[in-house]
């Protein structure tokens, strides 16, 4: 089966000041659809700086990544935004959801970024909201969402375009367990469904339950 | 981009209100600067505007319409001798006092022109013919005065100089500069009752009009070259010496012009700092924006569109309470010209500022690290 993303040798060394942080430390990877990955480590372990790196949005000090057997590691600002919008889908802990816009209308924001034509963003949108189960909340500020709630918005969007890559970073953080849960099932499902590679990255011990591989990570090096 | 612009502008719909505000208050300020400048200046050259002479020959360095010097009439000759001339007639403009219902007295501008022909004559009438003031103490006066001498009744006689004028017509719009009330009389009238201003055989000004306007540098040069004690202007060459004189010499121009860039500097911070703080407030939306893939000029734009939709409904608010209120501006006695090309020009203007004001937001975007999405 083909990796979606292959992480070869990656190091991320921040200058904090004059003091450098190895933040990642050779670190090699690769995520396959239709299966989640599972990060796990203590905080400050590195999990964020290399959920940073696989979507595109940090460039490694050192190392390769590929997508779809194409090296974007050397890649300039000028190209990444297009190879975000086309391969990744995104989850943030702290939802990220634009507050003038209904839970549709984020939606719809993300399509129509993504170059959908006016006729199929009603119908897209329409999809998504039912694939996260949220129709009754679609016209709802996200003021008004509950979080759990603002986490399908974001799992809808992160779907929107159907890109191959889902990379969620704490998507559990800010919810109670029972909601956590749901969202992490979500997720799952859309893996397996749409066939799609799911990253995610958790404290939360239960996320083991919906996790096909996981990899721990202490002072940025993957623990065997 | 357009529509999230939109969005966000909407949803705070108090932010919005207050920049429109500023940015209406900021159109009204500049508007109301060029309109009533263009209308004084307007005003200071209606007489030569409305005049049908191509050529004004005036005393030696004349100032402006205003202030002529008396010559002698029959220069007139010299002029009329020219082949490219169709006709040539004299205009006389002189001070006088004139009394009013109570006892006191106004000072007015007096226009004498030659009735038979009609050159200098009021050109807006609202009562009466232009030609009803000949062979006779016979004055026409124009509407705006009203408030300064008391109603004009026709037919009524008035104390000028101490010589009875009767009331034969009521112009409508004619101002002067100075905003003293005009009168119109006849050439003879106005050439006769004002001694030791204007001697007998004396004018102010001689007018000519071309048989073909394309000779109209042929005969400026040849009048220049017989008429040295003069100075000779096109129509619009006279026009602009008048305007300049107000404007430049003054500095009338200059007061009001300063207080329109004023105003334009006041729209611009106030766009500037609304988008700036508007920016500042939504920096996590614009990083993730970014991290989602957008590139930066899609951000830019958010942040443009949103400059233009305040500059614009600013302005639009701002213009329309200047049409409605531009009669009432009038009415006080304040003139003020406006016109649809200086609303659309102006327009541009306070738009460019509004969109140059948003570069410090774009630079702000220009470095967010899309990273910060991440972090909570
Ligand atoms: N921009 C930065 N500049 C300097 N150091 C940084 C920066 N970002 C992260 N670090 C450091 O890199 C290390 C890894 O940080 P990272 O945020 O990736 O950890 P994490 O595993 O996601 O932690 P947490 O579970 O608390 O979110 C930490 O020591 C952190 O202080
Ligand atoms: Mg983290």
């Amino acid at each position: 089966m083909n990796n979606s993303l292959e992480l070869i040798n990656i190091t991320k060394r921040y200058l904090h000041g004059r003091i450098e942080v190895l933040a990642i430390d050779r670190v090699s990877l690769a995520m396959r659809s239709g299966e989640v990955l599972l990060i796990m480590g203590p905080s400050g372990s590195g999990k964020t700086t290399l959920l940073s790196m696989m979507g595109c949005i940090l460039k490694p000090t050192s190392g390769k990544i590929k997508i779809d057997e194409q090296v974007v590691s050397g890649m300039g600002e000028a190209e990444l935004p297009d190879i975000r919008k086309k391969y990744f889908g995104f989850v943030f802990q702290s939802f990220n959801l634009f507050p003038s816009l209904t839970a549709r209308e984020n939606i719809e924001l993300l399509l129509r970024l993504k170059g959908f034509r006016k006729e199929s963003i009603m119908d897209e949108s329409q999809s998504l909201i039912e694939k996260v189960e949220l129709s009754k909340r679609a016209d709802f500020l996200p003021h008004d969402l509950s979080g759990g709630e603002k986490q399908r918005v974001a799992i809808a969007r992160a779907l929107s375009g159907d890109p191959m890559i889902i990379l969620a970073d704490e998507p559990t953080a800010n919810l109670d367990s029972r909601t956590g849960k749901e969202i992490l099932l979500l997720l799952r499902k859309n893996a397996i469904e749409y066939g799609k590679a799911v990253a995610i990255v958790s404290h939360d011990p239960k996320a083991d339950a919906v996790a096909d591989r996981i990899i721990h990570l202490e002072d940025g090096r993957i623990k065997e | 981009m357009l529509w999230l612009a939109w969005k966000t502008l909407l949803f705070e719909k108090v932010r919005f209100f207050i920049t429109i505000v500023g940015i209406a208050f900021s159109t009204i300020l500049v508007l109301t600067q060029i309109g009533i400048y263009l209308g004084m200046m307007g005003n200071a050259t209606s007489i030569i505007r409305n005049s049908d002479a191509d050529i004004w020959i005036t005393s030696k360095n004349i100032q402006n319409f205003d202030f002529a010097n008396p010559m002698p009439e029959d220069r007139i000759n010299k002029i009329r001798a020219i082949p490219d001339i169709l006709w040539a007639d004299r205009l006389i403009l002189t001070w006088g006092f004139l009394k009013t219902e109570g006892g006191g007295q106004e000072q007015v501008q007096i226009i004498g022109f030659n009735p038979d022909t009609g050159v200098g004559a009021p050109w807006a009438m609202i009562y009466g013919r232009p030609s009803d003031v000949k062979g006779g103490r016979y004055m026409v006066i124009d509407k705006s005065s009203e408030h300064r001498l008391g109603a004009l009744i026709p037919n009524s006689v008035w104390e000028l100089n101490k010589k009875r004028f009767k009331l034969v017509g009521i112009s409508g719009g004619i101002v002067s500069f100075t905003t003293s009330p005009i009168i119109f009389m006849s050439y003879e009238q106005a050439q006769n009752f004002t001694e030791g201003f204007l001697e007998p055989n004396d004018t102010s000004f001689i007018l000519g009009k071309l048989k073909d306007k394309k000779n109209i540098n042929k005969v400026i040069n040849e009048l220049k070259k017989t008429m040295k004690d003069n100075d000779i202007f096109t129509k619009n060459g006279f026009m602009l010496k008048t305007i300049k004189y107000w404007t430049i010499q003054t500095g009338i121009g200059m007061g009001f012009f300063l207080t329109a860039i004023l105003g334009l500097i006041i729209g611009g911070a106030i766009v500037g700092q609304t988008i700036y703080s508007n920016t500042m407030q939504h920096l996590r939306e614009f990083g993730t924006l970014k991290a989602l893939g957008a590139k930066n000029e899609d951000v830019y734009q958010v942040i443009l569109w949103q400059a233009a939709m305040n500059a614009t409904a600013g302005y639009l608010i701002g213009s329309i309470l200047i049409i409605l209120l531009k009669e009432g501006i009038e009415k006080s006695g304040v003139p003020m010209y406006m016109n649809f090309m200086i609303i659309l020009v102006l327009f541009i203007v306070i738009l460019l500022i509004c969109l140059l004001s948003a570069y410090f937001s774009i630079m702000k975007i220009k470095n967010i690290d899309p990273v910060m999405v991440f972090r909570s």
